[in-house]
């Protein structure tokens, strides 16, 4: 079946109620599906690029790669910023990595020990500051911290049916 | 928030089935990281006589039961779906294995029927009792991963009363 494609999802950001303990929970618990997504599969798989397509490896060095943004797009709300900083939309960070050169396990583990620095952040977080907001400068639409990290939330399942179909296709 | 008061909003486009029935099938895990290594006591305690870990659980266990009726009735085109009749057990008597077992089982026979669901009759919908709103597949699929996230979210709280984490 055709998926929706990262770029074209449409995001609804006008809910109100405070949803963002679910949130939070789904991005702390993103390392456990990976980790049990991947726990199986041969070395030759996680390096495979199908049609030139990132690699298992590089989906996940590619999480690893945008926490920073995250991490720093919450920064931007919490110092009351106009605009959120922007994003490499060409991924230079991830094509350049070298993220097939380490092994899974290093992978996961960063991305674990990663996720977790961001949680602890969002944890302190007052139900005020979930409210704050700032532009995004590709949707062009304002984002409060909650928007921002339900963003991330499903930014983390696409990479996940991203690996998902990569496993599935090879296992054909 | 009680999950009775969340505003939803459907219409979800037929490709973003992929996605959701990630989240639901991530539940899994999610779960049995959650219980892995906690005792017994904490699994079946009723903080101020609500339902413990384990009937949370069991309850995700019969939503998926009434899910799976529901996809047939969208899919046969049904004008309204069946209302949630759940037949709760004594899911703190039994074995953790037990009650995660039940969850898997039903879980991975729902994900499996989306997955067999055709593209056309994935746009389909019937009406929700309760809501009284048309939800597709797609749609269902996102509302329980919704309802999984606000259980899963119950299940760390009673963690993190009862163990005084």
């Amino acid at each position: 079946m055709e998926q929706t494609k990262w770029f074209e999802r449409k995001f609804d950001f006008g809910f109100t109620q405070n949803i963002f303990p679910s949130i939070i929970g789904r991005l702390r618990e993103t390392p456990a599906r990976l980790e049990e997504k991947v726990k199986t599969i041969s070395d030759d798989l996680a390096v495979a690029k199908p049609n030139g397509s990132w690699s298992i490896k590089e989906n996940i060095g590619h999480l690893i790669d945008l926490e920073p943004l995250w991490v720093g797009r919450l920064e931007d709300i919490l110092n009351r910023k106009t605009d959120l900083r922007t994003a490499d939309l060409s991924n230079t960070k991830t094509t350049e990595a070298n993220h097939n050169q380490r092994s899974l396990t290093d992978l996961l583990g960063e991305f674990r020990s990663i996720r977790n620095i961001t949680i602890k952040k969002l944890d302190q977080l007052s139900e005020k500051q979930i409210y704050w907001s700032a532009l995004h400068p590709r949707l062009k639409t304002p984002m409060r911290t909650m928007d921002h990290f339900l963003f991330v939330a499903e930014h983390d399942d696409h990479h996940l049916v991203t690996i998902h179909n990569l496993i599935q296709n090879h296992n054909r | 928030m009680p999950w009775f008061e969340r505003n939803l909003k459907f219409g979800y486009p037929k490709e973003m089935l992929p996605f959701f029935l990630e989240r639901l099938e991530g539940t899994i895990i999610r779960i049995e990281q959650k219980v892995k290594g906690v005792d017994d006591k904490i699994l079946s305690v009723k903080l101020n006589g609500k339902w413990s870990i384990k009937e949370n659980i069991g309850h995700l266990a019969e939503v998926d039961g009434v899910a799976n009726k529901r996809i047939d009735e969208m899919v046969n085109g049904a004008a309204m779906m069946s209302p949630a009749v759940f037949e709760p057990q004594d899911y703190s008597a039994w074995p953790i294995a037990k009650v995660i077992e039940l969850f898997k089982k039903n879980r991975l026979s729902n994900i499996k029927k989306y997955n067999a669901i055709k593209e056309d009759d994935l746009l389909k919908s019937s009406q929700h009792p309760r809501l009284k709103a048309m939800m597709t597949p797609v749609d269902l699929a996102w509302f329980d991963a919704e309802h999984d996230d606000h259980h899963l979210v119950k299940i760390n709280e009673i963690l993190t009363q009862a163990s005084g984490r």
